[in-house]
């Protein structure tokens, strides 16, 4: 059955969604818009070799729709959007690819803004930069005295996993903890470094691609590794998923035998009803939006000049915002991605609401 | 006309110094062979060997890739091992503790410790087994062998495992006897030199290869040990250069500057005698490793074999082979066969014809938890061992390569549980537990533990109650219960459709015989027929429900699976089967006197019993965690049928087995 469109725009709020394709350089990409109330579309951008023009509509709405909540729980100024782009990232950019997106970019004038990506490199976005000045993580001073976005994303997300093992576990370090990342491209490599830097931390990893399994068993090579099929029968206390081409089935939710799940990628399971299943097993569910909003934080301090050394203290933010919300989710029997929702929801009409006035 | 097979596809790496030779198989058939040349230019860009890996593992896909070939298709990768600690020889499984040896060079630097590595990765990537075959470092010295006359220095192997390995079995293959009946003297020749006694398919001593035996074209071999050490101390030499002086620039090198034998062979021929000199002390002393090899054997020989590059020149070959063939017919097997070797090892496992070994110094275990002392159940036991017997597993013998442990409930839980703690204790790989009984007994105790479970001979997955079989990804099942309603079209109903009236016995508190109990009265119901149940606890009971199914007239008795009916003796059995015509649903029952029983076949269910812990012992996929043998048969006992004037009706049933 095709998909209807704009059934989907209505269910994700998204209101814009603009098709465009270069095919001289091959160029072939879906933008969602679902909220500027806040301000200019800070985009998320993937790019995968979407075999259906439907699954990328579908991820593109959703990566939309998931974005406009995670600036709002952070309170930063970024409308929520998203970029998909078609094509293996490893084959299909090149300087022409990227200036034409910048191009594109460009007509939108201002209102959305591209950023630093798992897909997009920073090499990449100084091909972007040549065709339009609507890019944050483009400012080489700010960058080289700061994070890679990756790792501002990673922290965050630790920081929203400290918060979750003082409420779950009511503990206030990380020490004689079991932790499982999957994934351990871009965000999961950041998560990694920085538990592996942990006293006593079981550490237990997997990637589809080998080649990054090595590089950090290489440096350390206790770490314990497993095959991807056989992460989910790992036993931990908190099990973190890195990967955007895997979200947690409901099979895959039953198997697991963990305490606390949470991700990078904006919602690490496949459906909603699976919270259910979670739920029954008493497993904390944290969807990844509450935690992955590092790097808003990194632009909005790029983009009002405050300088990279803020960063880190306010990255903080997302711990007090997570034990907030979690604390919230027991007291009215909610989940955690409902007070969520009903928070962001809340400070978008609010922030609505204000600027009428102006 | 035949079914085609599916033709396996193993892809094989084997890196050397200055290049990566790569090998795309379709079972036997090398389809596809590249040597990938690295400059070293570009290889002196990386600080250790280890570094090379990416680049040699993308040089390795993007080649097969401009090809055609599609690496999803494969089903395994092998890769040549490198100098890892050191192992028997045989086919081994790439695993963490394999990498991270390969990683630190357990036996030195060597570009064949990213042998495994790269098969791993691209295996990895694919969700298929990665294997190494025969590396350098097997070590399957006998304790003789070791002692080197010092107590400070033992003797280590080291050998060029990987061609030695597949000569012999190819010598063995054309010979058409088993590689492991011969005794074989097996002397590779090439850059190194190694000359191995091989005895029940293993190497019981072999000269070093980097510091002992013959001298080679770029080795010196054994030295004047004396002599060598006021060398290393004259102060004229530095630690590298003495190093360098035994490998590397000893042997041919170090009398004519070069490493290649064409071109001393040419000069032989050419009339020097001085070339002549040194190249026959060569063969010489290869001709002396090799007597040195037969009293390994005490002088039983059956045939030496001379393979490696060097084996080409027939000069050489012809030097060694005067002074050799005494001791035992001499065979030329030119070249190196390692891309085959390694295909060929993976191809092995691939088929089940041979085991994967694990990697380290552990001895893979198997539990195997019965219920009882019954015929049935020593039967598997049996079917069992011999199965693991056909894959080529050793056990109870000195060069065991499986422990077995077994554990016998003898009929009682208590015991049985202290059985499983025992095994547990004893850090069982896995366990497989035979019967219904056993099976639920195990599976609850189990439930905490991460050991794979093998159910034998459950009646239906419905017996182990609690257990989620979607989450449950360690335990696996063959099945023997054939549905009641199939049993009784395929017998009771094709002797006598009309029957009205059928007993059935089964047991109280015994789940298997419960659930089929309820089957059998469900099938009854639903097709009009009378079903009288009686509970027999023991043996003794059979009288009285004789008694009961004559009051009610019953024309026939279904005898179940119930540990009551599978462990009573012809005898006792006699009460009800010389009274009523009986359909059983055991084999065994017919045995004992039973008239019929539609059934699977007890050997075919132990055997993927045992396939399935073939295959986890082998790190393969099992695709189907229950299994039950499709193929049904039909068993009747003649006697019995006889007693009842069936026998007739009864051979007329197609297939019938009749005993």
């Amino acid at each position: 059955m095709a998909l209807d469109i704009f059934d989907l725009m209505r269910t994700t709020n998204n209101y814009e969604l603009t098709f465009y394709e270069e095919p001289s350089v091959q160029l072939k990409s879906i933008i969602a818009i679902n909220n500027t109330v806040l301000g200019p579309v800070l985009a998320t951008t993937k790019i995968f070799d979407f075999q259906s023009v439907d699954k990328a509509t579908q991820v593109a709405l959703r990566m939309a729709y998931y974005n406009t909540y995670r600036s709002a729980l952070l309170r930063r100024p970024f409308g929520g959007g998203s970029i998909v782009l078609s094509g293996n990232p490893k084959k299909v950019k090149n300087e022409f690819y990227l200036r034409a997106l910048g191009i594109y970019v460009n007509k939108f004038a201002g209102n959305l803004f591209i950023a630093p990506s798992a897909d997009l490199s920073d090499e990449d976005i100084k091909y972007i930069m040549r065709e339009t000045d609507f890019v944050v993580g483009g400012d080489e001073d700010f960058m080289r005295n700061g994070m890679p976005p990756a790792k501002a994303t990673a922290l965050g997300i630790i920081n929203g996993i400290r918060a979750a093992v003082k409420f779950q576990l009511g503990r206030d370090d990380i020490s004689g903890l079991t932790f499982v990342v999957q994934g351990i491209d871009g965000v999961g490599y950041y998560i990694v470094e920085h538990l592996l830097q942990a006293d006593d931390v079981n550490v237990i990893i997997t990637d589809r691609v080998y080649d990054r399994i090595k590089a950090i068993q290489d440096r350390v090579p206790e770490v314990k590794v497993v095959r991807p099929g056989e992460i989910y029968k790992q036993s931990c206390d908190v099990f973190i998923s890195c990967t955007f081409d895997s979200s947690i089935s409901e099979e895959e939710a039953s198997m697991l035998e963990t305490k606390i799940l949470t991700g990078s990628v904006n919602n690490v399971i496949y459906s909603d009803n699976i919270e259910k299943v979670l739920q029954e097993r008493d497993i904390l569910y944290i969807p990844g939006y509450v935690l992955n909003g590092g790097e808003i934080i990194l632009f909005d301090n790029e983009l009002s000049g405050l300088g990279p050394d803020v960063v880190e203290a306010q990255l903080n933010d997302i711990y007090n915002i997570t034990l907030d919300l979690l604390r919230q989710a027991r007291e009215e029997n909610k989940t955690v991605n409902d007070v969520a929702i009903s928070a962001a929801t809340q400070y978008i009409e609010n922030i609505a609401a204000i600027k009428k006035l102006r | 006309m035949a079914k085609n097979k599916k033709k396996y596809k193993i892809l094989a790496i084997n890196p050397g110094s200055t290049s990566t030779k790569i090998a795309w198989f379709e079972d036997e058939e090398e389809v596809f062979e590249k040597n990938i040349s690295h400059s070293s230019r570009v290889l002196d860009r990386f600080k250790t060997i280890w570094d090379q890996y990416s680049f040699r593992k993308d040089e390795v896909i993007r080649t097969l890739e401009e090809a055609g070939f599609d690496l999803s298709e494969l089903d395994a990768v092998v890769g040549r091992g490198g100098l890892i600690r050191p192992i028997p020889s045989g086919v081994y499984v790439v695993d963490e503790q394999m990498i991270q040896d390969a990683r630190i060079g357990y036996q030195g630097p060597h570009a064949s410790n990213l042998g495994c590595v790269i098969a791993y990765s691209i295996a990895w990537e694919h969700d298929i087994p990665a294997y190494i075959v025969d590396p350098p470092a097997v070590d399957d010295f006998e304790p003789l062998a070791r002692i080197s006359g010092q107590a400070k220095i033992p003797r280590t192997s080291l050998i060029h495992a990987l061609n030695i390995f597949a000569t012999a079995r190819k010598f063995a293959s054309d010979q058409k006897k088993k590689f492991e009946d011969l005794n074989l003297i097996v002397a590779h020749l090439g850059g190194g030199i190694t000359v191995a006694a091989l005895r029940g398919g293993r190497a019981i001593n072999v000269n070093n290869g980097i510091e002992e035996g013959p001298f080679t074209p770029e080795r010196s071999g054994n030295l004047p040990v004396l002599k060598l050490i006021d060398m290393a101390f004259s102060g004229k030499y530095t630690h590298q250069e003495m190093r360098k002086m035994v490998v590397g620039k000893g042997g041919l090198v170090s009398y004519f500057g070069t490493n290649s034998a064409m071109e001393v062979e040419n000069m032989v021929k050419a009339g020097s005698e001085r070339h002549r000199l040194v190249f026959e002390a060569m063969a010489y002393q290869v001709a002396e490793e090799i007597g040195a090899r037969s009293t390994n054997l005490k002088g039983k020989v059956d045939g030496i074999i001379i393979t490696g590059g060097l084996a080409h020149s027939q000069m050489f070959t012809d030097w060694i082979k005067e002074r050799v063939e005494h001791i035992a017919p001499v065979y030329i097997y030119p070249g190196a066969r390692e891309m085959e070797a390694l295909a060929h090892g993976a191809l092995r496992v691939l088929r089940g014809e041979e085991p994967a070994k694990r990697y380290g110094v552990h001895t893979p275990k198997v539990g195997i938890f019965y219920w009882d002392n019954i015929e049935a159940y020593v039967q598997a036991i049996n079917y069992i061992e011999d199965y693991f017997r056909a894959k080529g597993y050793v056990f109870r013998k000195e060069d065991s390569n499986l422990e077995l442990l077994y554990a016998n409930c003898e009929g009682d839980d208590e015991r049985g549980r202290r059985e499983l703690e025992r095994l547990v204790d004893q850090e069982v790989d896995m366990i497989i537990a035979i019967g219904s009984p056993a099976s639920a007994l195990a599976a609850q105790f189990l439930r905490t533990y991460d050991i794979p479970l093998i159910f034998t001979g459950l009646y239906s997955k419905e017996i182990l109650a609690g257990v989620d079989w979607k989450k449950a990804n360690n335990l696996y099942a063959s099945l023997y219960g054939v549905p009641v309603e199939e049993q009784f079209e395929n017998a009771v109903l094709r002797i006598k459709p009309d029957v009205k009236k059928i007993g059935v016995t089964y047991k109280i508190g015994e789940l298997q015989s419960n659930i089929e109990h309820d089957r059998v009265r469900e099938f009854c119901a639903k097709h009009g027929i009378e079903c009288f149940s009686y509970d027999v606890q023991t043996h003794e009971d059979f009288e009285d429900a004789v008694k009961y199914f004559s009051d009610e007239k019953v024309q026939w008795v279904y005898l179940g699976s119930d540990s009551v009916i599978a462990t009573a003796t012809a005898k006792q059995l006699e009460t009800i089967t010389s009274k009523f015509p009986t359909q059983c649903a055991l084999e065994d029952t017919v045995c004992h006197g039973g008239m019929i029983a539609y059934h699977i076949s007890w050997k075919e269910l132990c055997e993927q019993s045992a396939d399935f812990a073939v295959r986890l012992l082998n790190g393969m996929e099992i695709k189907k965690a229950i299994v039950s043998p499709q193929k049904r048969y039909i068993t009747a006992n003649h006697d019995t049928a006889s007693r009842f004037g069936l026998a007739d009706k009864i051979a007329q049933i197609k297939g019938v087995k009749l005993l």
